[in-house]
């Protein structure tokens, strides 16, 4: 399997809990519009951790043994898949355009920095399981740190 | 009137007159106060551009009904009174926390134009902002309007300083008596929220205006509740026609004692609610906005197949990487732009001797883009009382010279509800009547009626058919078990001794039940039983 389709079954993978999490959420009080607007809302926020994760898992594990251009191109289509559902909590009222940028602007350069940590473990002088755990405790850090402030950085981004 | 230019405090004009002609007091620098009426205008111009100065110079005057007595939380209407120096066009908005409304105004120098406004006013009291501005966006005058909140008891108006000075002395204070001008009583619909009730006498009444007679009727045929005082039987008895719910909400009184005696009466009493809008939605076709989710989740699943399908097939990189946007920029040029879809209801309620009934349409705008979606309705005869189903946010009314437009935002995936209430003149096409061996009814209309349900004894029946001139009773027929959704409902809302029968109308017919919002399905309540005495209550 290429690291594209890595990417895309990485993608479908966290997008389809979220969509399928989206729809039951509404499906609650569908027609209610509170129901949508917060299940749309949540969903992004939902997809953005996500996003994170995946290219977590990307650059760290299942793509450490690609090349670097394969690596790239497999965390973009995982960072593309779910594009739209982005226009769709637009369209649903449930995010400003100006929120969605800023949460992609943020997750692109989380994972810049993912690539970049991955890339500087690999020169440490260090191998074996001990650069392998390295790499993973490093991604797996990143992700909590992300959690653990997460209502920060969803601040910033405007929602 | 006070204006604020670049150099400080100035003001622009030094007088004002009210809708009647009278003078009011000079208006002082940074404040205007009306002892008694409670207005306190004020207004902020920053600006000291062509526009502003235009706005600066053009005389406002606030005139808000009920003499500026107002509840938290009721509806009311305030006039607003534009005087230019130049022809042009200003925009009139008011807002609280549950309603914005706003008009455009057409300005003819020199010549004073009134609009009306309707508004909730805020829980929390306070002041009222009224914005004026020349167009859209652009930096409002803000007039401030103090009302003079009534938050303790029950509001009972009266244009009588005789009744009023009897009503003063209210020993229990279950309600609170003001006296109020004639011209001060509103001239929608929407502006009687704030009463409970109205004591008019013939010299009151015949000092309305078209337009407040209009407002006077519908606030009686909704049944609000009102005391003729001392009137000539027949324009006693010509009001008492336009009385809805069976006359339970009217009186003629010529005597303090008989009209103590009929706010004892009726200020306890409510009328049968109307139903909800949850209640009207489940009257609705359950697939009422179905497409459109169905649209979105098609639009979904296909996208995922078609990323699955590449992934597979190994497409190259850039095809794979290419799709995802491609399906991000279609997701706009779907659905950005169109028109949300539009179902309604509408519910019209009487009592079988009644010449009007009571309305109430439920409109929901299943949201297929991203805007603004407009409802325009006829205002001719006031304004229908609209309220937004699910209050997150504040009801949109724009008005125009014939039309209340209605402006919701429109977003994908997500339902809006509007639901109007109101009155309309109509002539029942069945009379129903309670005796001893129960209910009968008789088709008294030149058509057909459809099956429909009887709701009596916490019973319901099944209404067949019936031809005109046709009569039917529930003697020897057997309670039946119906599977429509109102009515368990209808069974607790029909008081003992009253019986209710549930038609659904043919759309032609029921267009013009609904009033000012016509609906695509529509039911006729008619109730019958327990009368009240109309008649006066007493002789001074």
């Amino acid at each position: 399997m290429t690291a594209p389709q890595h990417g895309v079954w990485m993608g479908l993978l966290y997008t389809a809990p979220v969509v399928v999490w989206a729809f039951a959420q509404g499906a609650l009080e569908w027609q209610h519009l509170a129901g949508v607007h917060m299940a749309m809302h949540t969903a992004v926020k939902v997809l953005w951790f996500t996003q994170i994760i995946a290219l977590s898992l990307l650059v760290s594990g299942v793509l450490v043994s690609y090349p670097l251009r394969d690596q790239a191109t497999g965390a973009l289509a995982a960072l593309w898949l779910p594009l739209p559902i982005l226009p769709l909590a637009w369209l649903a009222g449930a995010v400003s355009g100006a929120a969605l940028v800023h949460g992609q602007l943020l997750v692109w350069g989380v994972c810049l920095l993912l690539l970049l940590a991955v890339n500087g473990v690999r020169h440490l002088p260090i191998t074996g399981r001990l650069r392998a755990l390295s790499t993973v405790g490093a991604q797996l850090l990143g992700v909590a740190v992300m959690w653990r402030y997460r209502e920060v950085w969803w601040g910033w981004i405007g929602v | 009137m006070m204006a604020k230019g670049s150099g400080g405090w100035t003001a622009c004009t030094t007088h004002a007159t009210n809708e009647n002609g009278t003078r009011l007091p000079v208006v002082s620098i940074k404040m205007l106060k009306r002892a008694g009426s409670g207005i306190a205008v004020y207004l902020a111009i920053a600006s000291c551009s062509p526009a502003a100065a235009a706005l600066r110079d053009m005389a406002v005057e606030i005139f808000p009904a009920w003499n500026g007595f107002a509840v938290p939380g009721k509806t009311t209407e305030v006039a607003v009174r534009l005087t230019a120096r130049e022809d042009g066009q200003a925009i009139v908005r008011v807002r609280s926390a549950e309603m914005i409304s706003h008009a455009k105004v057409r300005l003819a120098a020199d010549q004073a134009q009134v609009t009306r406004l309707p508004l909730t006013a805020p829980l929390s009291g306070g002041k009222l902002a009224i914005e004026i501005a020349l167009e859209e966006g652009a930096e409002p005058r803000i007039e401030q309007w103090s009302p003079t909140w009534i938050t303790d008891t029950p509001l009972v108006a009266t244009t009588t300083d005789q009744v009023w000075r009897a009503l003063a002395d209210n020993p229990s204070r279950s309600y609170t008596a003001r006296i109020v001008t004639a011209r001060g009583l509103p001239r929608t619909p929407h502006g009687y929220g704030t009463v409970d009730a109205l004591i008019i006498d013939q010299s009151g009444l015949t000092r309305l205006d078209a337009q407040q007679l209009s407002a006077l009727f519908a606030f009686l045929g909704g049944c609000g509740r009102l005391v003729a005082w001392d009137m000539t039987p027949d324009i006693a008895a010509r009001l008492g026609a336009a009385a809805g719910c069976d006359r339970q909400f009217f009186s003629h009184v010529q005597s303090v004692e008989g009209l103590r005696a009929a706010l004892t009466r009726m200020l306890p009493l409510q009328p049968v609610a109307l139903p909800t809008g949850a209640r009207l939605s489940s009257l609705l076709d359950s697939s009422s906005g179905q497409s459109i989710t169905g649209t979105v989740a098609l639009f979904l699943a296909a996208y995922c197949v078609l990323m699955w399908v590449a992934a597979r097939a190994a497409f190259p990189a850039w095809v794979v990487l290419l799709l995802p946007p491609a399906a991000s920029l279609a997701v706009p040029l779907i659905w950005l732009g169109r028109a949300p879809e539009l179902v309604s209801v509408g519910w019209a309620e009487m009592w079988s001797d009644d010449r009007v009934a009571r309305t109430a349409t439920l409109v929901q705008l299943h949201g297929a883009g991203r805007g603004t979606g407009e409802l325009s309705l006829p205002a001719v005869g006031g304004l229908p009382v609209a309220q937004i189903a699910s209050p997150q946010r504040p009801l949109r009314l724009e008005l125009g010279n014939d039309a209340l437009t209605v402006r919701v935002p429109v977003r994908l995936l997500a339902r809006e509800e509007l639901l109007f209430t109101g009155v309309t003149e109509l002539v029942p096409p069945i009379r129903v009547t309670l005796d001893a061996g129960g209910p009968r009814v008789r088709n008294t209309s030149a058509q057909a009626t459809r099956s429909g349900f009887l709701f009596w004894n916490d019973q319901q029946f099944t209404l067949p058919a019936l031809p005109p001139g046709a009569q039917w009773s529930t003697q020897g027929v057997s309670p039946s078990r119906s599977a429509n959704p109102v009515s368990g409902w209808l069974r607790t809302q029909t008081p003992k001794r009253t019986v209710a029968i549930l038609l659904r109308l043919p759309r032609p017919a029921g267009d013009e039940l609904t009033g000012p919002a016509p609906a695509d399905t529509q039911w006729l309540l008619v109730r019958a039983g327990a009368a009240h005495a109309t008649a006066p209550a007493g002789r001074t």
